[in-house]
């Protein structure tokens, strides 16, 4: 993310917050594609993913008066939208470990015509193998690995120490390695 | 893997560039000569380039648009529902705090009912005698007709003696 897009997501809340939907709109452009993203890749649903991602941005509006500059909109907005996708996976009673089917992949894990045939077989595999970790393992690497969340951003997120962030990070990786082998891309059973 | 190996947390960390140079030099130390650590940041490193090569994913809708419309789909039935009530409804509002909780109110009407009730047929016991003659205050001119009931001589008796009925048939 740029250095200037925090400073536009300040302004634009603080416009928000004054009751101003058209820059809350503008807010949801602008973060809508990774709070979907985490989210789809949560719940490995894509019309779930698209009904909980307005669903976070409506309770991002109602929790508006609440945020403060000193944490990061697209942070915060991670900590509704994680919040959501737990509660979802509740409902669906999946927040324990629970393998999906193999053969449900995510909707839009399709790459260009450039994308080798390996490299296709090698996302497909790791989505799979994301699916058979437990949601706090899950949750923790798409953060830090696709999010790119420091830290302490995780922590805050989690609300977790950062020393838990660690030790939860490297479990989780060691978990997803039980699943799949990013050399040959090939998934241990 | 022996006991001197990092543990995965170092490692994992060495990944995300999360430790400290110090430490960060002995992981590195170590891993170039223990093979078992090698190959386990070798993995961990190619699981985090597994996940930048991750297709973008894009919802390629206007989300801001859509949320909007619901927020403002939310907030319209309220509006218009201030908007659409008649003054007859506006004066009711006005009353709901009182006519909001008849049943707690029910318990203090009864007690002031029969406290005026009382009252009023106290009132009705009370008889004011004029004596013209003899000025005396005027607690002394009334007296309770109730308490006649208990007079020595029930009423419609004639009195065996002047001073056997009370004062106000003496004076009579």
């Amino acid at each position: 993310m740029s250095e200037a897009l925090p400073a536009l997501d300040v302004d634009d809340v603080a416009r928000a917050q004054a009751g101003d939907m058209a820059a809350f709109a503008a807010l949801v452009r602008r973060h809508q594609d990774r709070v979907f993203r985490f989210v789809l890749r949560m719940l490995d649903a894509r019309d779930e993913a698209t009904d909980l991602t307005q669903d976070v941005f409506v309770k991002a509006w109602q929790a508006l008066p609440d945020w403060r500059p000193e944490a990061s909109f697209s942070t915060w907005l991670l900590q509704i939208a994680r919040n959501a996708a737990l509660d979802q996976l509740r409902r669906r009673q999946l927040v324990q470990f629970a393998p999906l089917e193999d053969g449900m992949d995510v909707a839009d894990a399709a790459p260009g015509p450039e994308a080798s045939y390996a490299g296709r077989q090698q996302q497909a595999q790791l989505d799979r193998a994301l699916r058979r970790i437990a949601a706090e393992h899950r949750e923790i690497l798409l953060l830090r690995e696709v999010e790119g969340l420091a830290y302490g951003e995780l922590a805050r997120v989690l609300g977790i120490a950062e020393g838990t962030v660690k030790s939860r990070l490297a479990r989780a990786r060691a978990a997803l390695l039980e699943h799949f082998h990013p050399h040959a891309g090939v998934t241990h059973e | 893997m022996n006991s001197t190996c990092p543990p995965d947390e170092a490692l994992s960390a060495l990944v995300d560039d999360a430790l400290p140079a110090e430490a960060r030099a002995e992981v590195l130390t170590h891993s170039a000569r223990c093979p078992h650590c090698a190959a386990r940041l070798a993995e961990f490193r190619a699981l985090h380039d597994a996940f930048l090569a991750l297709p973008a994913v894009s919802l390629q809708v206007d989300f801001g648009a859509r949320v909007v419309e619901r927020l403002q789909a939310a907030a319209e039935p309220r509006v218009q529902a201030s908007r659409h009530r008649g003054w007859r409804a506006r004066l009711r509002s006005l009353f709901r705090p009182l006519t909001a909780f008849p049943l707690a109110l029910s318990p203090y009407a009864g007690a002031a009912a029969a406290l005026v009730m009382g009252v009023w047929l106290g009132g009705m016991l009370l008889q004011v005698v004029d004596s013209p003659s003899q000025p005396s205050p005027p607690s002394a001119n009334v007296t309770l007709a109730a308490m006649s009931l208990f007079d020595a001589v029930p009423p419609g008796n004639l009195c065996p003696r002047a001073d056997a009925c009370g004062p106000i048939r003496s004076a009579q």
